[in-house]
């Protein structure tokens, strides 16, 4: 059911007119589980049992976990005495033999103050095993399998039994359904008592297609009390829908128009730098304006989601880019994966930063899909960012010596925007070979030879996506428009309505909805 | 060193780290504040601070940072102060 359809909006409607006449937090929850689980069932009745059993799962290993650490209290002497685990006091509770990297990260990340048992391991490999067996099955598999099958120089047999559907948003739900074992496995959060309101976490139907991954530790707590209306935060929601509407309806699907003329095969460079602009706008007024609508629906019941973007073409460098861009999977990744094993080799020097970023970006290309593009796109941003960590003593110099020219952070906003764009090139190709090709084309491509496009949509859809960027920085806050006067904010208003109505047409997918 | 040195010794990790002299913070200042402090700068800032307080952390002692005051709880804990 997406959210720019009538049954969508007769939908929420309904449900916050009964939602805020409750005077229980038990019947808002009820509401909102009954609603999200009604959302999945309209998606598909598979998407639904995958998302109820696997919580399910989930929710078992999480508390199991948890019980055991609470036990633990009584456990570890007389663990300590069969020798099965060293208890505090700084030494390690990993036995040696499992000292391999992963080992180490997970020996560094248990802390020195806890203790855990052979069961309570198990139980953590259980939980990763499902998910990510869960993930590769429907994410992966229809792609390994063929290639497999290629490189072993098997026959290729009928793959039908392949072709079995995805569960929506399996990739998002699926990340933020395991921070419920591993927040309570790094000691952060303690399991949720209530199946229903761990359910209603993964399944919230605001974030539950495209995001933001949202944290137990975040969402929980605010299911604990009565939410109580506020015109002001309702307001806010009611901003971030129509600004996320604009940015797809206005700027999203118009610009998309003109990336498809311009990144056809054999296209010219300036076709193709064109081209990768307005990709650019594109993804970016599309997850974005996803992503804020995705939020501001969520505030129309009180819950607050994670900002998913701040300006992120605005960014100073690559490493500001992916604090900005897509913040609720970068911190996901830095918080599980880049963090610790940046920790556990930082002895090894700058080589423990480059290879946890490339890790790190490996692991960022598996999530957005099958296919080589994927795995290109995150090398370029892991080499990126490599090259920021191998010159940071460079840049401190050139900073010194330029940083107070005028010129100095838009020259760098700029390089940051391309490099960007050159991942984009993969991103979007639907095949390494075309992306080379843009990329020769880029480089020694007949220039001025332009297909037939409107420049003037990419300039109009640039100007507002832009000054929406900058405003959001300068103001540090998406809801800058609160911050002027009744006059501006009337007639932007009427100016997002008209623009809204004249371009509206029966929404197409957003790009995110793939993964 | 005494628990009052560490604020200043560690501003001046920090300014030296993410080269910035204006980085100004204090105890009570949230992480998220200090723009220059993200994922790539915080292991050059872990490496650096265990060199110059002579300590070393643990990834769980680090996770659930919020505030200055709890990096210079856990630097105070680690040297005995």
């Amino acid at each position: 059911m997406p959210f720019l359809s009538l049954h969508f909006l007769l939908f929420a409607a309904l449900l916050c007119l009964a939602y805020w006449r409750c005077s229980k937090a038990s019947a808002q929850n009820f509401l909102l589980l009954g609603g999200s689980l009604y959302v999945l069932a309209v998606w598909s009745l598979q998407a639904l049992v995958v998302v109820v059993v696997s919580t399910l799962a989930e929710w078992l290993i999480a508390r199991a976990i948890d019980c055991r650490k609470v036990r633990n209290g009584e456990w570890s002497e007389r663990l300590r005495r069969q020798g099965s685990l060293a208890t505090t006091h700084g030494r390690s509770i990993i036995p040696a033999r499992i000292a391999t990297p992963f080992g180490k990260v997970l020996r560094l990340t248990l802390g020195r103050h806890r203790t855990f048992t052979p069961e309570q391991r198990a139980l953590l490999f259980l939980s990763l095993g499902l998910n990510l067996g869960q993930f590769f099955l429907f994410r992966h598999l229809h792609f390994l399998v063929p290639e497999l099958k290629h490189a072993l120089g098997l026959a290729p047999a009928s793959a039908a039994w392949l072709n079995f559907a995805i569960p929506v948003g399996i990739s998002f739900w699926t990340l933020q359904k395991m921070t419920l074992t591993l927040d309570v496995w790094l000691g952060r959060t303690s399991a949720e008592r209530s199946f229903p309101k761990t359910l209603t976490f993964v399944a919230f139907f605001p974030n539950l297609v495209s995001g933001p991954i949202e944290r137990g530790r975040h969402f929980l707590p605010q299911l604990a009390s009565l939410r109580r209306w506020d015109s002001r935060r309702f307001s806010e929601g009611i901003w971030l829908i129509a600004i996320g509407i604009f940015q797809k309806i206005v700027i999203a699907d118009n610009v998309a128009d003109c990336a498809d003329a311009l990144l056809q095969p054999g296209a010219s460079s300036l076709s193709v730098l064109l081209g990768l602009w307005a990709y650019a706008l594109q993804i970016y007024a599309d997850f974005a304006g996803y992503s804020d609508m995705a939020r501001g629906v969520a505030r129309l019941f009180g819950i607050d989601l994670f900002q998913n973007f701040d300006a992120p073409y605005l960014a100073s460098n690559l490493s500001d880019f992916w604090k900005r861009w897509h913040a609720s999977l970068t911190s996901w990744l830095n918080d599980y994966i880049f963090n610790p094993l940046s920790m556990a080799w930082r002895d090894w020097g700058t080589t423990s930063i480059l290879l946890a970023t490339f890790a790190t970006f490996l692991a960022s290309g598996l999530w957005h899909g099958t296919g080589w593009t994927y795995m290109v796109w995150a090398s370029v941003h892991a080499i990126g960012l490599s090259i920021l960590v191998l010159t940071k003593d460079r840049r401190k110099t050139w900073k010194k010596r330029w940083g107070k020219t005028r010129w100095y952070d838009p020259a760098m906003t700029i390089l940051t925007f391309h490099w960007v764009c050159l991942g984009y090139l993969f991103f979007r190709a639907p095949s390494l070979q075309e992306a080379f090709g843009h990329m020769a084309s880029l480089v020694h491509g007949d220039w001025f030879r332009l297909p037939s496009f409107d420049p003037h949509v990419m300039i109009l859809c640039a100007l507002p996506i832009f000054a929406l960027q900058y405003q959001i920085k300068k103001s540090r806050s998406p809801f800058w428009i609160f911050e002027k006067s009744v006059t501006f904010r009337t007639v932007f208003y009427i100016l997002l309505g008209v623009a809204i109505l004249r371009l509206y047409s029966p929404a197409e997918k957003f790009i995110y909805f793939q993964f | 060193m005494t628990r009052d040195d560490l604020l200043p010794t560690l501003l001046t990790v920090c300014r030296d780290v993410l080269d910035d002299d204006e980085i100004v913070f204090d105890a009570q200042t949230p992480f998220e504040a200090i723009e220059e402090w993200d994922s790539l700068n915080h292991i050059h800032m872990v490496v650096n601070m265990e060199k110059i307080f002579d300590v070393r952390f643990e990834a769980a002692e680090l996770q659930n940072l919020i505030i200055v005051q709890d990096l210079l709880d856990c630097i105070a804990r680690l040297k005995g102060l």
